[in-house]
């Protein structure tokens, strides 16, 4: 164009106002916004360029190497003072090593990372920090976006955390260092030592009873019983006699006695019962109970309590009513009880079952039916006994039907026992006569007869169309007309006008269409109560043809609303396959 | 009655703070949404200017630029076709000055409103 520019951006310098990026050790009286350089130029603005963060202000170590006019404006203006050029350069103490890099790209085009001094704002704490909470390590100080947790004000406070601490248990077991326990060395001859060494060690009680060869409790034939444990008499366990350790204790029943009564109650008490100074405890806790030193408990406990009163009742007691050999069987008098039985004596039973319609019938049939059933009398054997007939009145007679073999039941009835006992056959049916009230009746009916229905006030009764009042098309054709396509024929005919004829009688205007009362009434030089008549008569037409039209609208659409509804249930009447 | 008004341009003393103060183009461009605070920016700059005695040219209001979009109000296709026209007016103001820099950057360092963004464009630097 030629228009000279106010002002030429290629020898201008931009400057924005921005937001300060905040470091912590920066005053806050700094202001927070800041003219930074837009532009790719580096003069120097007075008033601008002081303030600007980014304006790179190199060390003097790479003062020298720098080509731009930076240095020399500096030395001309002398403004700034040695000491601020070193504050600031100590602002940017580390810079050194990135600054190289950024030079070349500061030269010619619009630099889009920041100069290196600016880079290396950031402490050294603050970057490892940053690089620790994962943030990339750009020169920004993504920690002023952080907040610190639990200072007060900000919000976030500290809570103690509730921990799960597990109680420490005591163990159950307690754990003995035994490598300084000192085995108990006995003088005694070899075996018995052993002996009792092997029923020490192998104690499942807490105290450690005497040893048993001590005191001879337990029997010598037990004691060489239990050592020869592979080598043993007895193949099998039946081989031993069921009395065996009675016949073992034979020697000594008082102790077995007294035993016995100890040793009822409670082979887990006997070692709590007996008490002894154990010489070593060693193996008091370490042992699961073993059940094959039960017996050596029970033969120990025996020994050790003294007879009471209390264990010589519980002998009678076991000896008085348990010893009976016959214990368990019935007692053969006992006249409840019956022995074997003939089944002759319950022929009876057997004639009533047989002859009981609800198990024999051919035909299901419902109470009601079955009295209706033929009737037979059989002579019971009651009355062939006695040879006289009862009553064929219901004292006796038994219903039955007459597809019931008569010989079977007279064989069954026949066939009796050796003694002739009388049946005497009471009809139990005799007052439950057939008293049949209404209640009983229906509840007797089968569902399927007796339909229990609501009992609703009858409907009115929709009037059919006759077929002989349609007046059909003579070729057969049923027509379908009006909207709905209904077929025309078969409608009902409502006497609409012979209705309104009806109602009419009393309303002095006759009933006529519009039109009919519109050219009717129309003539020059009418009068004013002619005129209104006319009016009036027109009115009444409209009214009318209203009426009627709602009318037919109505029959139309429950009609139709009938014909959809036939259809929608009724298949289509011919289904096209293309 | 006031005093004389003094002249625009300041008097004599030019020796010395000429050389130390060129006098430069420069051109402040103002941009924001709010047209309210931008205007009170404008005032307040052109009214720091003329009190330091600055030829000023402005404000230049530049037309607005208007972004919008135009969506529709249903999430889904339901419905009558309501349409939100959403708008984002920015405005833009012009201020030309012929003063040094350092004054201009007191000026503008004084009257700063949130929202308002200022482009400094110093010529002949």
């Amino acid at each position: 164009m030629g228009k000279k520019k106010f002002i030429d951006k290629k020898k201008a310098a931009t400057f924005t106002l921005v937001y300060r990026g905040f470091d912590e050790d920066e005053n806050a009286d700094a202001p927070a916004r800041v003219f930074t350089r837009v532009d790719a130029g580096e003069s120097y603005v007075k008033g601008f360029s002081d303030d600007d963060p980014r304006f790179f202000q190199q060390s003097s170590e790479y003062g020298d190497g720098r080509e731009d006019g930076f240095g020399e404006k500096l030395d001309e203006r002398g403004e700034f003072d040695a000491e601020e050029i070193e504050e600031d350069h100590s602002r940017f103490a580390d810079a050194d090593e990135e600054s190289g890099e950024d030079e070349e790209d500061r030269e010619g085009k619009r630099s889009t990372a920041p100069p290196a001094g600016f880079r290396k704002g950031i402490a050294e704490e603050k970057r490892r920090e940053l690089i620790e909470l994962g943030f990339p390590d750009d020169g920004y100080d993504y920690l002023q976006h952080l907040r610190k947790i639990g200072t007060p004000g900000l919000g976030g406070a500290f809570v103690p955390a509730n921990r799960f601490e597990p109680k420490v248990l005591r163990a159950d077991v307690k754990a003995y260092d035994d490598t300084n326990v000192q085995v108990e060395r006995t003088n005694e001859e070899g075996k018995e030592a052993e002996r009792r060494a092997i029923e020490i060690v192998s104690s499942s009680s807490r105290v450690v009873r005497k040893p048993l060869s001590k005191e001879g409790v337990l029997d010598a034939d037990i004691l060489a019983a239990l050592e020869n444990s592979d080598g043993s008499q007895f193949d099998s366990a039946d081989e031993l006699e069921d009395e065996f350790v009675i016949l073992a204790n034979d020697g000594i029943e008082e102790r077995a006695s007294s035993a016995n009564v100890a040793s009822g109650s409670g082979r887990s008490q006997g070692a709590a019962l007996s008490a002894k100074p154990s010489h070593t405890q060693e193996s008091d806790d370490e042992f699961d109970d073993e059940d094959d030193d039960c017996l050596d408990e029970e033969a120990l406990s025996r020994e050790e309590r003294p007879a009471r009163f209390l264990d010589e009742q519980f002998e009678m007691l076991a000896l008085r009513e348990y010893d009976d050999d016959d214990l368990g069987e019935l007692d053969e008098d006992d006249p409840s009880t019956r022995g074997h039985a003939d089944i002759s004596e319950f022929s009876s039973v057997l004639s009533e079952f047989l002859i009981d319609k609800s198990y024999f019938k051919e035909r299901y049939e419902t109470p009601a039916e079955e009295g209706k059933g033929e009737i037979l009398t059989i002579p019971t054997a009651a009355e062939r006994a006695t040879g006289s007939s009862f009553d064929s009145d219901a004292k006796s007679s038994m219903i039955i039907h007459a597809g019931v073999d008569y010989e079977v039941i007279k064989k069954t009835l026949e066939y009796r026992s050796d003694d002739e006992k009388e049946v005497v056959l009471e009809d139990a049916s005799d007052e439950e006569k057939d008293h049949w009230d209404c209640e009983t009746i229906v509840s007797t009916l089968s569902n399927l007869d007796n339909h229990p229905g609501k009992i609703s006030v009858p409907g009115a009764v929709k009037r059919r169309i006759k077929l002989q009042d349609v007046e059909k098309s003579e070729t057969g054709v049923i027509r379908l007309g009006g909207k709905q396509k209904l077929p025309l024929d078969y409608l009902p005919r409502r006497a609409l006008a012979p209705v309104k004829e009806e109602e009419k009688p009393p309303s002095s205007k006759p009933a006529m269409s519009v039109a009919a009362a519109k050219k009717a009434g129309r003539r020059s030089g009418e009068t004013f109560e002619e005129k209104k008549a006319r009016k009036a008569a027109i009115k009444e037409a409209r009214k009318e043809a209203r009426a009627g039209k709602k009318a037919l609208k109505l029959m139309y659409r429950e009609d139709a609303h009938r014909a959809q509804r036939g259809a929608a249930v009724t298949g289509p009447a011919a289904i096209h396959l293309p | 009655m006031a005093a004389a008004m003094p002249p625009p341009m300041k008097p004599g003393k030019v020796g010395v703070e000429e050389a130390t103060e060129t006098v430069h183009r420069i051109r402040i461009t103002l941009s924001s949404k709010n047209v309210r605070n931008l205007e009170k920016v404008c005032a307040d700059l052109i009214k720091g200017a003329k009190d330091k005695r600055l030829k000023v040219k402005g404000p230049v209001r530049m037309p607005t630029k208007v972004l919008r979009i135009t969506t529709r109000k249903s999430p889904c296709g339901e419905g009558t076709n309501t349409w939100d026209g959403f708008e984002l007016r920015v405005h833009k103001r012009v201020i030309d000055l012929h003063s040094p820099s350092e004054v201009v950057k007191q000026i503008t360092s004084i009257t700063i409103e949130p929202g308002v963004e200022v482009e400094v464009t110093i010529a002949d630097v």
